[in-house]
């Protein structure tokens, strides 16, 4: 009578494609493959960094000679061969450009085509993007509006030439170049990024948006991203991420560091759809990230949402330092794995100072025969006095033959902190699937809906254009009939 | 022409043949009731003619409309105008029931090829239609069915109901569980629903009920058929004499 | 005998060539290959670090440093009767008495319909038996204790309920450490079966006698039938010396019910591994668990519930109080495999910090390949309740006493759990004790 079943909706809904698997004929130029210190030195002299710059590049790669790569998440990884990737990719017209008018029309057609055109986000939403094509920063919006308040918002590469003194302060930081092994490599290598930085009493009147995209074949991404609010300062940070269809595994190594001194607030948003990866596995990127904010100052704050729909392998634990007394870290986060998409991501929350707080709302959701973590510390140490966390990972399951797992870490050392934690499991029951259809809406609509409602605490944490986005993707990534 | 059709309906779950050769035709503006012992299969034919998957047909046909929908999906079924009030509606955590509504309204009105509703309409549509059933509009805003009670989500079905104006409407036990202060909200609801277009078929257990729904026709339903036919005063006998009455005397219609 | 060797690692070794030289003409059996695999596992890992996830909060290096005898024809001992019965629990009159590790007929005494015996005397009487339940279900590859359990034990308690047979009464499982002459790292091997429909009800302590360091590495298989019922219940509260390692591991049939009570009171180094294996419908797995550690007391429990088949329910519920500069670690582990659709799985830890020198470190994790099912799992960390702290000492209740009433009714939910009126008493008259009530 009926073909609408769980097993018929499992199949559609594995099968989705990836929307955004094109790619853009731009003149490249490529560093030579592989990866030892004349590399390094080229990306550091191909990018007229001072010294100082070269210097600590070398210091993490010969570091990151010295260590080995991880195994502990739970994924199942084809090892990469590091000595067979692209470290610098650039776009050749070398883009000194005084409106988006002269950005090549190529990549002003890959944005159309990912949704977002640049000139209608920056008429209707005011928003200031700062654009990273591979690995180069192609243009930064905004910047004389910026400026008049003093806020520095533009590729790494500028900051490193124009402003040393705040790079040399900060960068590493956060996270030494000595972390773990993908963040020594992006330290090594790291090709370009967005820099930030909110003076004194400042709140930053746009969102910051930066739109990753990697499009060469063959080269691994290393971005390296650098906030800083000073005192009393406020900036909400956008990050969008999309990779082309490519069979190889690419790999996507960032780093992202935030400091957040005295009464300051920073909100980090990322949606992150790199290519996952074709329904049988094949292809997609490899996103390992490390993501870290330090509260520096009293009553600082540092929220982080993300929306990750996309790579095949993501392991990527956006943290927060409260040092400071009375500062707050929050993390909220959806992710979908789909097909055969491997996520093991968390966040980790170090409490240092008194009366700290933090908080983790954690939603994965599970299709296809993918394999979805959360992986997750919060450390209350000896002298957090009166702190609290609360955390909550939630997990939906689509199908029978995925993976949902929770592995949180808590250590506690101090008698006057509350930790509480909480994981449920569920999964799409047919009772609602029924019920939503038989009032008129077909199984990518009802999808839609559940999915969003089970999600609304995390979407609501997104700023309007991204959670309106964010909506979209979750549905694409999760239904075959949605376009 | 009749609205709805079901011709010799046979259908199971797993092993288990529950409708065997079931004939009913609704036409617009008639109200049917439909009672019946448990287990004889009411809440059955309400679910296949809405098109449940977990149910079998192995036998017969529905016409909607003049219309095969045996075939059909839910949603494309739900799209032609047939509401099912739920005897236990479902929660959707997460998912308000403004938004549930939103979505639904406009799935109708895109197979119908028309625009989204604006949302100014869809407003007052939703206040217009919760106050018929007596609904706080703060409900709005909470999640479908979750932490309802039952006369709640009952209220809601109607609700629901009123917004999607459906031509058929198969109300599935939606009486029990209810106190009698919140059957009167739920009958008066349906009744200002009721005309000349749209039909109702009301499943039953209680004879209590139709006092409130005054029905048109009556059927008993044992054993996956319809035993007996009538008019709103089989009910009163029904509930005087029980359900083995009927049984005993089914020879008599069949 | 003096053991050669600079670290633990050398030491078992040596340990287990002077136990090859003495074999005459049994190094072929298929016991002692057993032991030899197990050996060589043992090789292989040698003790864990803290980089092992598994003892990730947990140092076992000072092995490393301690010297310890060895002697596998050791029957001499100075425990008396008199000893045994001051750990004895009112009313509870069978107790199986085990000596560093080996069964102590002199010193047992029961009257029981059960099958009850030496795992020595078992395995030449009872090989049916080992060869289906002994060395199955023991993690010896994940576990090096359990790997040093398997080469290095020769002795333990062989318990069996036959199918459909009800204990008449519980049974008491005293280990003694005897340290009076020496340091001790001793094994003991437990094999307890449950045949269907059978029901059994256990309560297993640890004592260490005597001033040197006894270090007890017990390991328990268990075997639970179809339609049967076991309780188990450990209760901990040894010494400041006393140092354990305990692996229980049980595999469950159809309908069966195994019931886990561990409460841990004193020990200077406590590290409990519980585990079930599921194997049918139907099945029930309880878990309770409630620890006080005082001092520098270190005290971690590690649990797992291998839901492998559909239809089961396991239910946890794991209570904690850290004072002084203790340590207490919580790790259950839910595993749901592809199979086990319908499976109800609730675990909760929740600790309480009494100082800050004190450290609680929970990993309660879900790892789940079935949607069709309900898991969730709560832990919880805070201080004692000082609302109601206040409430009291505002009815004229003094400080320290108010804390101990509170302290007190926090373990009871757990003691509770416990379906033997005697030990029930018992262990709450030793909570009462330890808080000085």
């Amino acid at each position: 009578m009926t073909d609408f079943n769980e097993d018929k909706l499992i199949e559609e809904v594995t099968t989705s494609e990836y929307k955004y698997g094109f790619t853009t004929d731009i003149e490249q130029e490529f560093a030579p493959k592989g990866l030892n210190e004349d590399i390094v030195r080229f990306i550091s002299a191909k990018k007229e960094e001072p010294e100082f710059m070269l210097e600590w590049r070398l210091k993490a790669y010969r570091h990151w000679l010295t260590m080995k790569e991880p195994t502990w998440a739970k994924a199942d990884i084809i090892k990469t061969d590091y000595q067979d990737l692209f470290y610098y990719a650039a776009p050749k017209k070398k883009p000194e450009l005084e409106s988006l008018d002269e950005v090549d029309p190529e990549l002003l057609k890959t944005f159309d085509k990912l949704g977002i055109s640049i000139d209608e986000q920056k008429r209707l939403t005011g928003v200031a993007v700062d654009i990273v094509v591979d690995s180069v920063s192609v243009k930064t919006t905004f910047q004389k509006e910026l400026k008049e308040k003093g806020i520095i918002f533009c590729s790494m590469s500028d900051a490193v030439k124009n402003h040393p003194e705040l790079v040399k302060q900060y960068i590493g930081t956060v996270v030494p170049t000595t972390d773990n092994f993908y963040a020594a490599l992006n330290s090594a290598v790291f090709s370009d990024g967005s820099f930030c930085y909110i003076p004194k009493g400042v709140r930053c009147p746009m969102e910051l948006s930066t739109y990753f995209r990697m499009n060469a074949a063959m080269t691994g991404q290393f971005e390296r991203t650098l906030i800083i609010a000073d005192e009393g300062s406020y900036v909400s940070y956008l990050e969008g991420c999309t990779a082309p269809m490519r069979d190889e595994n690419q790999l996507h190594a960032a780093v992202v560091e935030i400091v957040a001194h005295k009464d300051a607030e920073v909100k980090y948003s990322t949606v992150q759809n790199w290519y996952p990866g074709d329904k049988d596995g094949k292809g997609g990127v490899y996103n390992f990230v490390t993501k870290r904010g330090l509260c520096e100052g009293d009553n600082s704050k540092i929220s982080w949402t993300q929306v990750e729909t996309g790579s095949s392998i993501t392991w990527k634990y956006p943290s927060c330092i409260l040092k400071g007394d009375h500062s707050i870290g929050e993390f909220y986060s959806v992710a979908v794995t789909n097909n055969h998409q491997q996520a093991d991501t968390g966040s980790k929350m170090t409490h240092i100072g008194k009366n700290t707080r933090s908080r983790i709302i954690s939603k994965g959701i599970s299709a296809g025969v993918s394999e979805n973590s959360y992986r997750g510390l919060v450390n209350i140490t000896k002298g957090a006095e009166n702190s609290r966390n609360f955390s909550e990972c939630d997990s939906l399951l689509i199908g029978d033959k995925c993976g949902a797992h929770t592995f949180p870490y808590i250590e506690i050392a101090n008698s006057s902190s509350v930790v509480e934690h909480e994981a449920t499991t569920s999964k799409v029951s047919e009772d609602i699937l029924f019920y939503c259809s038989q009032r008129g809406m077909d199984e990518a609509q009802a999808m839609e809906l559940i999915i969003n409602g089970y999600a609304k605490e995390v979407l609501n944490k997104l700023p309007m254009e991204f959670a309106v986005e964010a909506q979209k993707l979750l549905a694409i990534s999760l239904e075959g009939s949605v376009g | 022409m009749s609205l709805l059709k079901v011709e010799n309906l046979q259908a199971k779950i797993e092993d288990n043949q529950i409708l065997k050769g079931l004939n009913l035709e609704v036409n617009p503006g008639e109200v049917h009731a439909i009672m019946g012992p448990n287990g004889s299969g009411k809440s059955t034919l309400a679910s296949v003619i809405a098109g449940r998957e977990d149910y079998e047909v192995n036998g017969g046909k529905v016409i909607f409309d003049g219309e095969d929908i045996t075939d059909l999906e839910v949603h494309e079924r739900a799209q032609k105008g047939i509401f099912l009030a739920f005897q236990y509606p479902v929660e959707i955590p997460g998912v308000s029931n403004a938004n549930f509504m939103k979505s639904s309204i406009n799935a109708l009105r895109k197979a119908r090829g028309e625009e989204p509703m604006p949302a100014k309409d869809f407003l007052q549509r939703m206040r217009e239609k919760s106050a018929l059933v007596e609904i706080d509009s703060k409900f709005m805003s909470r999640a479908v069915n979750e932490g309802f009670s039952g006369g709640e989500k009952k209220r809601n079905e109607i609700f629901q109901l009123a917004m999607l104006e459906p031509k058929l409407a198969l109300l599935d036990e939606t009486d029990s569980g209810l106190d009698i202060d919140a059957l009167k909200i739920v009958s008066d609801g349906v009744n200002k629903l009721r005309n000349e277009n749209n039909a109702f078929v009301v499943i039953t257990h209680y004879q209590r009920l139709l006092n409130y729904i005054v029905p048109d026709y009556v059927h008993v339903l044992a054993d996956g058929k319809i035993v007996k036919s009538g008019g709103k005063e089989l009910a009163l006998e029904l509930e005087e004499k029980g359900y083995e009455w009927v049984k005993d005397h089914a020879a008599e219609t069949v | 005998m003096a053991i050669k060797g600079n670290n633990f690692k050398d030491r078992i070794s040596n340990s287990f060539d002077i136990f090859e030289t003495h074999l005459n003409g049994h190094k072929d059996s298929e016991l002692h290959k057993q032991r030899r695999n197990a050996m060589s596992i043992f090789q292989e890992n040698g003790l864990p670090t803290l980089k092992n996830e598994m003892w990730k909060y947990t140092n076992v290096g000072f092995l490393n440093g301690l010297e310890f005898d060895y002697d596998i024809s050791e029957h001499k001992h100075s425990i008396t009767s008199q000893i045994v019965s001051e750990h004895k629990v009112d009313g509870l009159d069978n107790v199986v008495v085990l000596v560093n590790g080996y069964y102590n007929e002199d010193l047992s005494d029961f009257n029981s319909n059960l099958e009850i015996k030496s795992m020595k005397v078992a395995q030449s009487e009872n090989q049916e038996d080992l060869e289906k339940y002994y060395n199955k279900y023991l993690k010896n590859e994940e576990n090096v204790f359990s790997a040093i359990n398997t080469a290095l034990s020769f002795d333990g308690v062989f318990i069996k309920a036959k199918k459909g047979e009800v204990a008449d009464s519980p049974i008491h499982i005293l280990n003694i450490a005897d340290t009076k002459n020496s340091n001790q790292f001793k094994q003991t091997r437990n094999l307890i079966v449950v045949e269907d429909t059978a029901e059994v009800k256990l309560y297993e302590t640890n004592v260490t006698v005597g001033d040197n360091v006894g270090i007890m590495n017990i390991a328990t298989e268990i075997y639970v039938g179809s339609n049967a019922n076991l309780e188990h219940i450990k209760f901990q509260n040894d010494s400041d010396k006393g140092v354990y390692f305990s692996q229980s591991e049980a595999f469950q049939e159809k309908d069966s019910i195994y019931t886990n009570n561990t409460i841990t009171l004193n020990g200077k180094f406590v590290r409990n591994d519980l585990g079930t294996t599921h194997n049918g419908g139907n099945i029930n797995t309880n878990y309770f668990g409630y620890y006080y550690g005082s001092d520098r007391n270190l005290i971690d429990n590690h649990t797992f519930v291998d839901h492998a088949t559909p239809h089961c329910q396991s239910n946890e519920l794991y209570k904690g109080v850290l004072d002084d500069k203790s340590i207490g670690t919580f790790n259950g582990k839910i595993l749901v495999r592809p199979d086990a659709q319908k499976t109800n799985a609730y675990q909760s830890s929740k600790n309480v910090l009494l100082t800050d020198t004190a450290k609680v470190n929970a990993k309660p994790e879900l790892e789940i390949y079935a949607d069709d099912v309900k898991c969730s799992h709560g832990s919880s960390t805070g201080s004692i309740d000082k609302d109601a702290l206040f409430y009291l000492q505002a009815r004229a209740i003094p400080k320290d006493k108010a804390k101990a009433m509170l302290l007190f009714a926090y373990s009871q939910e757990i003691i509770d759990k416990i379906s033997i009126e005697s030990v029930r008493d018992y262990i709450t008259h030793q909570v009462e004790k330890k808080f000085g009530m």
